[in-house]
C-alpha cells in the first residue's frame, strides 16, 4: 500500500477577481522509502498540492473535493489535533525561499528546539539535550561553525547556510515523509548543486518518502526514483525518472523536455505555443488541449484519465487504447 | 553596533536637535513684535522702571549675546524668569510638570495595552464580525480628535451618567502630600489608598480621551501586521510542523507583527503630549499644558521657550526609549552594519 | 538623446494600465467610497456655504437673544448657540475655513517640503543633505501641536499667523518622506541609467524619481488634509487661531463649552463636524493607500 495517496484532489482560490481553479483533480501517490519528483512550470499546482498534504493552504483556498489517504485514512477528514500528531512526528516540508522560511526576529536556534520539542510528542525534553541533537544535525548537513549557527538570527547567515538549516530541521523531524519544494531555485547557482547533492547523500541514507518539486528538469533527474509532469492543476504525466526522460509521452512532457536547450547542440528550439489557462475560466476536458498539436474531437469534452503506459501513466486520450 | 553605543549616539544626537530648536525659538521669540520689558513692567510703569527690566533681562544686548546668557542659565537650571507669575520658571515648571506627566504616563499605557488586546484580537479573527467591529470604531476612534473625545467623554460619562468625575485630579476633601507631584505614587508612599483610588478614578477619563486615537490606529496596525504575516513561510513552516496555535499566535506571529506598531509609537507619543495640551483644557486638569496656555495667551516667552524645550527633551526621551525597544525586539535593526 | 516621457498617459501605457487596476481597487472598498463621498460632501460645502446654508448670515454678527440656546428643532436641525445663530449654517461656513487652512497650509508645504526632500536625498551624504535633515530634525523634535501652539502664541491671534504657524511645522513631514524615496530610488538601474545617459539633476529629480515618490506623497496629502484641520481646531480651541465671531469649528467648540452640559449641541455640534470631515480624509486617504499597494 503506498504511503500517501492523493486521489482526484480539486482546490480552488478565491480572490476579488473570482474563483481561481486551481487543482483539477490531481492523483498521485507515493511508496515507502520512494523518491518522487513532481516538475511543472511556475504556476502549475505543484505547491498548491503540497500545501494540501500538509494542510497550510491559505484561507481563502477551498478544497472542492478529493481525498488524500495516509495509512489508509483520509487527511482531509481528521481533526487538527489528530492531523497535528502527523506532522509533528512523521511530515515534513522545506520551503523555497529559505529567507522566508525563519522567522527574521527570533534567535534559529531557539526557533529549531520549539519545532524539534513538539515533533517529539507528548513528554519534558531537556533543552540541552535537544541543542545536542539540533548541532548534530548542523554538523550532517555540512554547516560551518554550527554553534554559532544556532546562536544566530537568519539574517546573519547566507541564503545557502539558511536551507542548510530547514534541510537540518526537515531531517531531524521527518520520519516518513519529507516534501521539498524547489529547495535550490532561490539559492545561487553555484550553491544549488551543493545542495542538491547533499540532499542526495543524505536522503539515500534515510529510509524515507521524498516528494521533490522543482521547475529544474536536471536538479530532479539525479535525485528521484519516479518523476510525476503537472500541468495546469493535473497530473499529465508519470514514469520511472529515466523512461520518462527518454521516451516523454504526453505532448506537453514532450514538448518540455524538448524546449531545454542541450549544451551537446542543435540549437534554441521554439517554446511552447500558446499560453497557460486562465484559472479563472479553464478549458473544458483536457486543460492542455488549447495549445496541443495532437487535440482531438474527445480533448475539449472530457479530461482524461490515467491511462497505463510502460512502466508509468498518462493523462492523454491519445494512449487510451493502450 | 552594541546597545550602547546605539543609545549614546541617539542622544548625542537629540541634544544637538534640540540646541538647534532652542536657537530657532528663541530668536523666533526675540524678532517678534512687542516688547517684554514694557509688559513685564506694566503700561503704567514710567520709562526708567522698563529701562532696568531690559537690562536685567539682558534685552538691550545682541541677539547671539543674550542666547548665551541664557543657555548657560540653562545649564545652571536655571530657565528664566517668568514675567507673569514673576517667579522663576523652573520653580513653575516642577510644580506643574508632574500632573501632566502622570496623565500622560497613564494614557500611553492605555494606549500599549488597547493596542495590543484589540490589534491582536483582529488579527486573530480577521475578516470576521470581530475585525470588521474594530475597524469601524478605529476609524471613528483616530477621526475624532483627542479634544472631542475628552469632551464628548465628560458629557456622556461625567455629565450624564455620573460613572466618572467631570474634572480635576483629585475630588475636594482628600489630599495628598506632594514628594513627587506624581498622586498616583504619593498617594501610596503615604499609604492612602482612598485617594489611590479617587486619583485613577479621576485620571480615567482624560487618560482615555487621549490615549483613544493612538490605541486604534497601533491597533490597526497590529492587525495588519498579523494578517500579513500569518501567511508567510515562517509561519506555515511552524504550522506544518503541527506546533500549537497558541504558541504560534502569541509568540512567533505576534513579535514581528508589532514592531511595526512600536516604530509608529515614537509618533503615538507625540501626539500625547501634544493633545494633552487640550484635554488639560476641558478636564481642568492643573498641568503643564495649563501654564503653557496661560504662558501663551500672555505672552510670557521665557515661559514658552521652556516648554518647547521641556516637551522636546521629554520627546526625545520617549523616542530613544521606543527605538531601543525596537532594536531590541527587531535585531536586524542594531546588528546590521550599513552595506550589510 | 532619448526622450525620456515618462509622465504622457496614453491608453494601453503601463501607467495607464496600472492606474486604472488601482481604481478598481479603490472602487471595491466599500470604506473608499464612503470616504471619497464625505470628502466630495465637505468640498462642496465648503465652496458654497452662502448658498447651501439656511441663514447665511448668521455666519458672523447676528445677535437675536429671543432664539438663543435652542435644543435642535425643525428650524435649526443642530440648534442655536447664547447669540441666537444658527449652528447648522456656521458649521457650514466653518467647513470653508478648515478646508481653507488645508489647502493654503499644503499647498505651501508640500511642494517646498518634496523640493528639498528631492534635493537633500538626491544629494545623499554630502552638505547640503546634512543642511536639510537637520533641520528638518529641528522640526520634528518638538510634537507637531506644541510647536504649532508656540509659534501661533508668538504671533498675534488670527488665521493668518495660525497658518503660518502650522505651515512652518508641516514642511518636514514632506521632506522625509521625500528623503527616503530618493535615497532608496537613487541606486536603482533605471537612475543610473539616466546618468549616464547625461540627464541633468533636474531631469532625473522630476521626471525620474519624483513620479515613483507620487503614491505615497499622495496617500499623505490626502491623510494630511484631515490633520491640518485637527491642529487647526485645536489651535482655534485654545484660542490661538481664528477669533470669534469668526464661524471656525474649533473656535465654536471653544465657546460652547462654557454652556455646558445643559447646552450641549453647541460645542458638541462642531466638534462632530470636524471629526466628520477627518474621518472623510483619513477614510479615502486609506482607500487610496490600499489600491495603490495591491489591495
Amino acid at each position: 500500500m503506498p504511503l500517501l495517496e492523493v486521489k482526484n484532489l480539486k482546490v480552488s482560490y478565491k480572490t476579488y477577481r473570482g474563483i481561481l481553479k486551481v487543482l483539477d483533480g490531481v492523483n498521485f501517490e507515493i511508496e515507502r522509502g520512494e523518491k518522487v519528483g513532481i516538475i511543472g512550470e511556475s504556476g502549475c499546482g505543484k505547491t498548491t498540492t503540497m500545501k494540501a498534504i500538509m494542510r497550510i493552504l491559505p484561507s481563502n483556498a477551498i478544497i472542492e473535493g478529493g481525498e488524500i489517504i495516509y495509512n489508509g485514512k483520509d487527511i482531509l477528514k481528521m481533526s487538527e489535533n489528530e492531523f497535528n500528531k502527523i506532522r509533528r512526528e512523521k511530515f515534513a516540508m522545506i520551503f523555497q525561499d529559505p529567507t522566508a522560511a525563519l522567522n527574521p526576529v527570533f534567535k534559529v536556534g531557539e526557533q529549531l528546539i520549539d519545532i524539534l520539542k513538539h515533533s517529539k510528542g507528548a513528554g519534558k525534553y531537556d533543552e540541552d539535550d535537544l541543542k545536542e541533537e539540533i548541532i548534530g544535525a548542523f554538523r550532517e548537513v555540512m554547516l560551518p561553525d554550527p554553534e554559532r549557527v544556532f546562536d544566530s538570527y537568519p539574517f546573519q547567515l547566507s541564503g545557502g547556510m539558511r536551507q542548510r538549516v530547514c534541510i537540518a530541521l526537515a531531517l531531524l523531524t521527518a520520519k516518513e515523509l519529507l516534501i521539498a519544494d524547489e529547495p535550490t531555485t532561490n539559492l545561487d547557482v553555484t550553491i544549488q548543486d551543493q545542495i542538491l547533492r547533499l540532499m542526495k547523500d543524505l536522503v539515500s541514507k534515510r529510509d524515507l518518502s521524498v516528494i521533490l518539486i522543482s521547475h529544474a528538469l536536471g536538479a530532479v533527474r539525479g535525485l528521484v526514483d519516479r518523476v510525476y509532469v503537472m500541468y495546469a492543476g493535473t497530473m499529465v504525466e508519470s514514469n520511472e525518472v529515466n523512461e520518462l526522460f527518454r521516451s516523454p509521452r504526453h505532448p506537453y512532457t514532450r514538448a518540455l523536455l524538448s524546449s531545454a536547450p542541450r549544451l551537446t547542440g542543435g540549437g534554441i528550439s521554439q517554446g511552447i505555443p500558446g499560453n497557460v489557462p486562465d484559472y479563472l475560466n479553464p478549458p473544458p476536458g483536457c486543460r492542455f488541449h488549447p495549445r496541443c498539436e495532437f487535440k482531438r474531437f474527445i480533448c475539449d469534452i472530457e479530461p482524461p484519465s490515467f491511462f497505463s503506459v510502460e512502466r508509468g501513466k498518462v493523462s492523454c486520450f491519445l494512449y487510451a487504447e493502450r | 553596533m552594541k546597545l550602547s553605543t546605539y543609545i549614546l549616539k541617539r542622544t548625542a544626537y537629540s541634544i544637538f536637535t534640540l540646541l538647534g530648536l532652542s536657537i530657532i525659538v528663541f530668536t523666533l521669540a526675540r524678532i517678534l513684535p512687542g516688547d517684554p520689558a514694557r509688559m513685564a513692567a506694566g503700561s503704567r510703569a514710567p520709562e526708567w522702571v522698563v529701562e532696568q527690566i531690559r537690562h536685567q533681562l539682558n534685552l538691550d544686548k545682541p541677539l547671539y549675546l543674550q542666547y548665551f546668557y541664557w543657555l548657560s542659565d540653562l545649564f545652571r537650571g536655571d530657565l528664566g524668569y517668568s514675567i507673569i507669575s514673576r517667579r522663576s520658571v523652573t520653580g513653575d515648571v516642577i510644580e506643574y510638570l508632574p500632573a501632566s506627566l502622570e496623565l500622560v504616563i497613564v494614557a500611553a499605557i492605555f494606549n500599549i495595552l488597547g493596542a495590543f488586546l484589540l490589534g491582536s484580537l483582529a488579527g486573530k479573527y480577521a475578516n470576521r464580525f470581530i475585525d470588521n467591529a474594530i475597524r469601524v470604531f478605529s476609524y471613528v476612534a483616530i477621526s475624532m480628535p483627542a479634544f472631542v473625545w475628552a469632551i464628548i467623554l465628560q458629557l456622556v460619562f461625567g455629565w450624564w451618567l455620573h460613572v466618572f468625575p467631570i474634572q480635576g485630579r483629585i475630588s475636594e476633601g482628600l489630599s495628598v502630600p506632594r514628594v513627587t507631584g506624581f498622586y498616583l505614587i504619593d498617594s501610596i508612599l503615604n499609604g492612602n489608598l482612598r485617594a489611590f483610588l479617587d486619583v485613577l478614578w479621576h485620571l480615567i477619563l482624560p487618560a482615555f480621551a487621549l490615549s483613544i486615537g493612538g490605541m486604534a490606529q497601533d491597533a490597526r496596525i497590529i492587525r495588519s501586521g498579523m494578517v500579513d504575516n500569518v501567511e508567510k513561510d515562517y509561519i506555515l513552516l511552524m504550522r506544518s510542523k503541527g506546533l500549537p496555535d497558541r504558541l504560534v499566535s502569541f509568540k512567533y506571529l505576534l513579535k514581528p507583527s508589532i514592531i511595526p506598531a512600536v516604530t509608529v509609537m515614537g509618533m503615538d507619543i507625540a501626539a500625547l503630549l501634544g493633545n494633552a495640551f487640550l484635554v488639560e483644557i476641558v478636564y481642568n486638569w492643573p498641568g503643564f499644558s495649563k501654564y503653557g496656555i496661560w504662558a501663551m495667551l500672555n505672552k510670557d516667552l521665557n515661559a514658552i521657550i521652556a516648554i518647547v524645550l521641556v516637551i522636546g527633551l521629554i520627546f526625545a526621551i520617549a523616542n530613544i526609549v521606543v527605538d531601543v525597544i525596537v532594536s531590541y525586539l527587531d535585531p536586524r535593526i542594531r546588528l546590521l552594519e550599513k552595506g550589510e | 538623446m532619448a526622450k525620456l516621457s515618462l509622465l504622457t498617459i496614453d491608453k494601453e501605457s503601463p501607467r495607464w494600465r496600472s492606474f486604472r487596476r488601482s481604481w478598481y481597487r479603490f472602487r471595491r472598498n466599500p470604506l473608499s467610497l464612503v470616504g471619497l463621498t464625505i470628502v466630495i460632501i465637505t468640498i462642496v460645502i465648503a465652496l458654497a456655504p452662502e448658498y447651501l446654508a439656511p441663514y447665511p448670515d448668521h455666519a458672523g454678527y447676528y445677535i437675536n437673544f429671543k432664539e438663543a440656546k435652542q435644543p435642535p428643532n425643525i428650524k435649526h436641525p443642530f440648534g442655536t448657540d447664547e447669540y441666537g445663530r444658527d449652528i447648522f449654517s456656521r458649521v457650514m461656513f466653518g467647513f470653508r475655513f478648515s478646508m481653507t487652512l488645508a489647502v493654503v497650509v499644503l499647498s505651501l508645504t508640500a511642494p517646498t517640503g518634496i523640493l528639498l526632500g528631492l534635493i537633500a536625498g538626491y544629494h545623499e551624504k554630502t552638505w547640503i543633505d546634512a543642511l536639510i535633515m537637520r533641520v528638518a530634525d529641528m522640526f520634528i523634535a518638538v510634537p507637531p501641536l506644541v510647536l504649532a501652539l508656540s509659534i501661533c502664541s508668538i504671533l498675534p491671534p488670527n488665521i493668518m499667523n495660525a497658518m503660518i504657524a502650522v505651515s512652518l511645522m508641516w514642511w518636514p513631514w514632506y521632506t522625509r518622506l521625500v528623503y527616503n524615496t530618493t535615497v532608496s530610488l537613487k541606486n536603482e538601474y533605471f537612475v543610473q541609467a539616466a546618468e549616464i545617459m547625461g540627464a541633468s539633476k533636474f531631469h532625473i529629480m522630476f521626471r525620474e524619481i519624483l513620479p515613483n515618490a507620487l503614491g505615497p506623497i499622495l496617500t499623505k496629502l490626502t491623510l494630511d488634509v484631515g490633520w491640518v484641520i485637527l491642529i487647526g481646531a485645536s489651535l482655534s480651541f485654545v484660542g490661538l487661531g481664528a477669533q470669534p465671531p469668526t464661524p471656525d469649528l474649533g473656535t465654536m467648540v471653544s465657546e460652547g463649552s462654557k454652556y455646558m452640559p445643559e447646552y450641549w449641541w453647541i460645542s458638541i455640534f462642531p466638534a462632530l463636524a470636524i471629526s466628520f470631515i477627518i474621518l472623510g480624509f483619513n477614510l479615502l486617504g486609506d482607500g487610496i493607500k490600499d489600491a495603490l499597494s495591491g489591495g
